[in-house]
């Protein structure tokens, strides 16, 4: 095919070819493009995922460093105040016993016979600290044990006791108290009021987290 | 009349232009194979690149994502701890000695009044997520003056000693007293019977 010798018709024809040469070069250079730019979108996509996630993980992991040394000097303060104050089951769970030694001991520091004891409260005098919401690790470990008790006693002998509870352990705590007056008739005897209460330690929920504190090596 | 008379023959003719459709044939037959072919290669290139990149970046993450998830274990066991620590320190610094206060309740209560029943209660509880220890006493008693102006005045000092001796100025938020004619059997006509309440403060524990 020759082009036509006029000159205006040739570059018509030669403007048409261009066009119609450089749409179809477009349409391939789209169909081809698009078959290659598919898997390097994917891989830019998960480039830019991989390093927004390493550059997030860094810092945790440096500042985490230090968190086994802490943790263990936080556990081994928590330790020492357990193997101290809290009260410790005995004989396969049997908290009464140890509260009613330490009764027996504050009475007799006093000079008053032993009180009536019972548990107080929750089951078996175990209470979560309440109220609180879940997962608090608190509440889930940190619970209380109350023992009630009840015994005849002047005003003064009252306050004696409760000096031996108080001063024999700061974590030992009396939780409630109810004094009612002797209505006895007024005689030469110093009046013996009804009194009640409530003594409460700090206990581990369960032995679970006792077994951890003490499989610490300091 | 014009003549023109061609000796070429046509299949030797050529066009006069720079621009012959044989010329553009031959630049579209050579020229969009190879630029086609050179976008291809550079893309193929890159795309090469970026599969490497992105495999070591796979390998780095590999190693490093079991260490985070390890991090943040800690940090959480180190913060539940830590939670513990300080609700255990905070147990004796949040107790209020009853037997200091009791000792001061029998110094500032008069002659002229008898106590008839002494309530104490001391509970840990909480408000939105803080831990406090709360604490209030009753005390009920009978107050007995020369007249029943003397008991009531009685019943107010006692009641306002509440608030202004320590430790209760300092440890009391609120001091509530109510009072009645005492009708029990044994009781004067000047008698009045009276209760004081007390709150204390909230006392929180470490967050």
């Amino acid at each position: 095919m020759k082009l036509p010798e006029n000159k205006k018709e040739r570059t018509q024809i030669i403007v048409l070819l261009v066009i119609v040469a450089a749409l179809a070069g477009y349409g391939l250079f789209l169909g081809v493009s698009r078959a290659l730019m598919a898997p390097r979108r994917e891989r830019r996509a998960r480039i830019a995922v991989l390093e927004r996630q390493i550059r997030e993980a860094r810092p945790v992991v440096n500042h985490a460093r230090g968190d086994e040394q802490r943790n263990r000097e936080i556990l081994e303060q928590i330790r020492e105040y357990s193997k101290r104050h809290l009260l410790e089951p005995q004989l396969g769970g049997n908290l009464l016993l140890g509260a009613t030694e330490q009764v027996q001991t504050w009475f007799q520091s006093a000079g008053l016979p032993m009180p009536t004891i019972a548990e107080h409260g929750g089951r078996s005098g175990r209470s979560a600290i309440e109220p609180a919401r879940g997962g608090d690790p608190v509440r889930d470990l940190v619970w209380s044990y109350s023992v009630r008790l009840a015994f005849k006693a002047g005003l003064h002998d009252i306050a004696n006791v409760l000096r031996a509870i108080e001063t024999s352990d700061p974590f030992v705590t009396v939780t409630a108290l109810t004094v009612s007056a002797d209505r006895r008739p007024t005689t030469d005897a110093l009046p013996q009021h009804d009194v009640s209460f409530v003594v409460q330690w700090p206990i581990w929920r369960d032995d679970d987290f006792r077994k951890e504190l003490e499989s610490i090596t300091p | 009349m014009n003549l023109r008379i061609d000796l070429i023959l046509e299949s030797e003719q050529r066009s006069a232009s720079v621009l012959s459709l044989k010329l553009m044939r031959r630049l579209a037959l050579i020229a969009v194979p190879v630029l086609l072919g050179l976008i291809v290669v550079f893309s193929v290139l890159g795309t090469m690149r970026m599969g490497m990149r992105a495999t070591d970046l796979e390998t780095q993450w590999r190693i490093l994502e079991p260490q985070r998830d390890a991090a943040l274990e800690r940090s959480r066991q180190v913060a539940r701890h830590r939670a513990i620590l300080h609700a255990l320190e905070s147990w004796p610094e949040t107790k209020l000695t009853l037997h200091e206060q009791l000792a001061v309740i029998m110094a500032i209560v008069p002659e002229t009044i008898q106590i008839t029943q002494f309530n104490y209660v001391q509970t840990i509880s909480h408000a939105g997520r803080d831990r406090a220890r709360e604490t209030n006493f009753l005390i009920s008693g009978r107050a007995r003056g020369s007249d029943a102006t003397e008991s009531r005045t009685i019943i107010e000092r006692l009641e306002d000693l509440f608030r202004t001796t320590e430790p209760f100025a300092t440890l009391v938020k609120s001091v509530t007293m109510s009072g009645r004619a005492d009708t029990s059997e044994d009781a004067l006509e000047t008698d009045r019977r009276f209760d004081i309440e007390c709150e204390y403060h909230p006392r929180p524990f470490k967050p």
